[in-house]
């Protein structure tokens, strides 16, 4: 156990002793290697399930919307609980926008900023052992030691594996938060925030178009992109309107590019690039880079990020008389 | 050519026409459909049982599952009533005479004939619901079929006069000597004479008796749960109270795993269950 | 039947010669390890992976299809006919499922034609498994590594040279197609044979089941379906990637007046599975949509196929975005019917 994960272990039982907190939501130890899974915690005997470490990979502000909603049937008096939550930077922006969008009342949430030097991308670590699978690994340090289901052990750099929105994270301690566990984050990120959109920009219109029919071939329609984005929390996506329809159900490359694309426009100026949507497709699609051309396009057009701080509207909720009006075509 | 053989291709539908419409009500959201078979052959396969139902095809929209409203005894077309919910029946509402749906069926368990044969039926509905019951009372008071059974009683009820449906075979029902009915809305209007009471409470003062009986109910949630408790006060079985349930369906055929309560599934278990068939399944319906 | 040795250097020329009349499905290399894929050069074949990460039930079964097309008033069923298909490497839990599947699509009389066309005409070559999967469990759900249900041939890895046994009259037919390329197996292949199903079945640990139906029964209102249903995304994952599930929705498309009614895989984990037109869901909650799929898989097809439709691949355990553990929560369920 680190420091972190104790202090943040103490702190949590504190406050739910004191009733400042009803349940938080936190990461727990899942049973594969290299895997956390949520966790509820509303009492101060189970806080011991909390975890922090380099794989706490998800986004927790997407488990936030649906606890303080009124609990189906429920006849009696209730009162939204008061929720704490653990987050990276990444997440407390999505704390933050889920805010503004009035999803989640500030005045009810305790948020416990972490700062984050990255998180392990296990399908990178999958990538790097081929075709074996993995039967183990332990965190140490800045690598993590992999045992291969043929019995092979590896060590591997978490650099070379950390998730790619990691490596092009801006914002490594949380934006809003009412308590900070652990130091500031020593490593300034060595690449750019858009480098990966840069890379793809170069090339020609065709071999666009080849990439993405070969990403967006792969989609299944499970939605797991959706549902893990904290961002997406419509009771009724645009996906699954009948009246009007705007897209089939089908794997056909014209329903998957209007869902995707569909999706990443409801995203512009809204995502934060957690990377919760590539962590959570089963088939590796990286997504990322759709909603990262979109977030730079918006921060060249507006000069706004999504979601640094309560008191600015997102980008594409606003309207100010300065906006590049660029785009704007003669009737 | 087309292959219409359901015992082939069971999600294939017959095409039929639809020859009348009928408004049912004043809010005009409520239509019955009489319709046809294009084809002779596919009227004598679709032989349906009262209780059963078919999943009215829309193409372009989608489907319906819709019960049957006609009895058996009623041959040459199928009566179809519906209510405009969602895109499929606001689909059919648009429809005029002469148009050709498809109609995929019988599908479902039917209300259990053979063990109300000899008996004394009652028969309870509420508001839309009541389309399969009168598949029902149609098929027991037409033609030879009379002798079959013992007393028939009808209690109906809707919410106010212009809501209730079939008004021209209630009346005729009503002048009939061989069945009881009672009619009731829930708030009548300057012009109506006949009775005023929610349907639980007129089942409780008609009192039908239910020895040697079997009683089927159909309605909203609301009335069910208010018309459960005064069934089992006058002493019908849980075997011997008759529902007929709801639920979101596709495939109507028991394979895309949609419409199940626990192991049964709506379309091919149900939509008809008893009152003990459903008290052993889970409650999440 | 048949029993046969294939050098692993004739694979390919096997697949290809098989190939020439058929459809080739096998596993190749992808990002997420391996994956099944309509193969047309058999040197992409890749029987190193421990097993895929989707499913081969699209075989039979896939993601989409047109039901029939239409034009106004006017259906038109889609008869197309399916192609000879070999599928092969689908280790047994797959195999073994595509059993199970055949039992839904053919329930109480009524067949589904768009499964069976494809079923009919699909030879399922299975491998015995030599290693355990991440999250492998078939043996406590009544399968095994080395099981032959659902296959027409076994084979196995012996390292060098696969060994095949012939289970159906179509196998048998398959692999003396290939007679330029095969050996008949012997006494020492055999041996070897026993050897490899004995280490394969030691490697797994028996999982706790709940296989006390009425105890599950019981379980309907336990606390363990709001533990879960907090976790659970509500995606489509678990069902996707599982050999077993084949939850669909029907829909319809058109464009211009003519159009086809569809159906896709859909999901009893979605929010919107059970909605009514008046708006009423009986499953509102994550929790009830979980426990409709844990149950659905232990309970429900128990009782009515008499086995539980849950090979024990790992898959959704392996995919799931919020960690979740089926093993865990087969567990929990298992103990409650003790306590209670």
């Amino acid at each position: 156990m680190n420091q972190v994960e104790e202090t943040l272990r103490q702190e949590v039982a504190k406050l739910l002793e004191d009733g400042t907190i009803d349940v938080f939501v936190g990461h727990e130890a899942a049973s594969l290697p290299l895997r956390t899974s949520p966790c509820f915690v509303r009492s101060p005997k189970e806080v011991d399930r909390l975890v922090w470490n380099r794989i706490c990979t998800s986004n927790l502000a997407t488990y936030l919307p649906q606890l303080f909603k009124r609990p189906v049937g429920l006849k009696a008096e209730w009162t939204p609980p008061k929720v704490g939550v653990v987050a990276k930077g990444c997440d407390s922006r999505s704390i933050v926008g889920l805010i503004k969008e009035k999803q989640i009342p500030r005045d009810r949430l305790f948020i416990i900023g972490v700062g984050c030097e990255g998180m392990i991308d296990r399908h990178s670590v999958g990538r790097a052992l081929g075709v074996v699978g993995l039967a183990d690994a332990k965190v140490d340090g800045n690598s993590v030691q992999v045992i291969g289901t043929d019995g092979e052990e590896k060590r591997i750099d978490i650099a070379d594996v950390l998730a790619a929105s990691c490596r092009e994270c801006q914002h490594r301690e949380a934006v809003l938060s009412n308590l900070t566990v652990g130091e500031a984050p020593s490593s300034a990120p060595e690449v750019s925030h858009y480098a990966n959109v840069g890379e793809f920009e170069t090339k020609s219109s065709q071999e666009r178009w080849e990439h993405w029919v070969g990403e967006l071939s792969r989609c299944i329609r499970c939605y797991a992109c959706r549902q893990a984005c904290p961002n997406c929390y419509c009771e009724e996506c645009f996906a699954e309107e009948t009246a009007p329809k705007w897209l089939g159900v089908t794997t056909d490359l014209s329903d998957v590019f209007v869902f995707h694309l569909g999706r990443a426009f409801h995203q512009a100026g809204r995502c934060v690039d957690c990377g919760a949507c590539v962590a959570a497709c089963p088939q590796g699609i990286d997504l990322r880079l759709l909603n990262q051309k979109i977030n730079k396009d918006v921060e060249e057009l507006f000069e706004a990020q999504a979601s640094l701080s309560l008191e600015e509207a997102q980008a594409l909720s606003s309207f100010r008389m300065e906006d590049d009006q660029s785009f704007m075509t003669e009737p | 050519m087309v292959n219409m053989d359901q015992t082939t291709n069971p999600y294939m539908p017959y095409p039929v026409r639809i020859d009348q419409i009928t408004i049912e009500n004043e809010a005009r959201d409520l239509k019955t459909f009489k319709v046809t078979f294009l084809d002779p052959e596919h009227e004598k396969a679709f032989k349906h049982i009262p209780g059963q139902f078919a999943e009215l095809s829309m193409f372009g929209k989608g489907e319906s599952p819709i019960g049957i409203a006609s009895s058996p005894t009623e041959e040459g077309f199928l009566l179809f009533t519906v209510k405009k919910t969602g895109v499929v029946t606001g689909e059919l509402h648009n429809l005029t005479e002469g148009r050709v749906i498809g109609v995929r069926g019988p599908l479902g368990k039917s209300y259990p004939i053979d063990r109300m044969k000899g008996k004394n039926v009652v028969i309870v509905g509420g508001g839309f619901a009541f389309t399969t019951l009168r598949a029902l009372t149609k098929y027991m008071i037409d033609g030879g079929n009379r002798d079959d059974f013992g007393e028939i009683t009808v209690i109906y009820g809707a919410r106010s006069p212009g809501e209730l449906l079939y008004k021209k075979e209630l009346k005729e029902w009503e002048a009939r000597d061989d069945l009881k009915t009672y009619i009731t809305v829930d708030k009548g209007d300057e012009n109506w004479k006949g009775r005023e009471g929610f349907v639980p409470t007129v089942l409780e003062e008609v009192a039908p008796s239910s020895k040697d009986a079997l009683l089927a109910v159909c309605g909203p949630p609301i009335m069910i749960k208010f018309t459960l408790p005064v069934i089992k006060k006058l002493g019908f079985s849980p075997s011997d109270t008759i529902l007929s349930l709801e639920m979101r369906m596709k495939c109507g055929i028991g394979k895309c795993g949609r419409c199940n309560i626990g192991s049964k599934y709506v379309c091919k278990d149900g939509p008809v269950f008893t009152l003990e068939e459903l008290d052993v399944l889970p409650n999440e319906y | 039947m048949l029993e046969i040795t294939l050098d692993k250097s004739k694979v390919q020329e096997f697949l290809r010669l098989l190939g020439q009349s058929r459809r080739l499905f096998a596993p190749v290399k992808d990002r997420m390890g391996t994956k099944f894929s309509e193969v047309a050069d058999p040197s992409l074949v890749c029987l190193d992976g421990l097993n895929t990460n989707l499913s081969p039930k699209e075989v039979v079964f896939p993601q989409w299809e047109t039901l029939y097309t239409f034009k106004e008033d006017q259906a038109n069923e889609v008869k197309l006919a399916a192609q000879e298909t070999l599928l092969f490497g689908a280790r047994p839990c797959d195999a073994r499922a595509l059993e199970l599947l055949d039992r839904v699509f053919t329930w109480e009389g009524i067949d589904d034609p768009y499964y069976l066309r494809r079923r009919e005409k699909t030879c399922v070559v299975a491998l015995a498994c030599n290693t355990p999967g991440e999250a492998c469990f078939c043996s406590s759900v009544g399968g095994s590594p080395v099981g032959e249900v659902g296959a027409d041939a076994l084979a196995f890895d012996l390292g060098e040279q696969l060994y095949l046994r012939a289970l159906t009259e179509r196998g048998e037919a398959l692999l003396k197609e290939a007679s330029t390329l095969i050996e008949k197996a012997t006494e020492e292949d055999k041996q070897a044979v026993q050897q490899a199903v004995a280490e394969a079945e030691k490697q797994l640990q028996p999982i706790p089941i709940p296989e006390d139906l009425a105890a599950l029964k019981e379980s309907f209102d336990a606390e363990i379906w709001e533990d879960l249903g907090q976790k659970c995304l509500g995606c489509g994952t678990c069902t996707y990637v599982c050999p077993t599930c084949h939850c669909f929705d029907i829909t319809d498309e058109t464009k211009k007046g003519v159009g086809r009614r569809v159906r896709s895989w859909d999901s009893c984990a979605f929010s919107l599975f059970t909605l009514h037109g008046s708006g009423h869901n009986p499953r509102i909650t994550q929790a009830a949509r979980y426990r409709q799929r844990v149950l659905h898989k232990f309970l429900y097809c128990p009782e009515n196929f008499g086995e539980a439709f849950c090979v024990g691949c790992g898959r959704c355990i392996t995919n799931c975005p919020a960690g979740l553990d089926l093993r865990a929560v087969l567990e929990r369920l298992a103990s409650l019917a003790k306590v209670g």
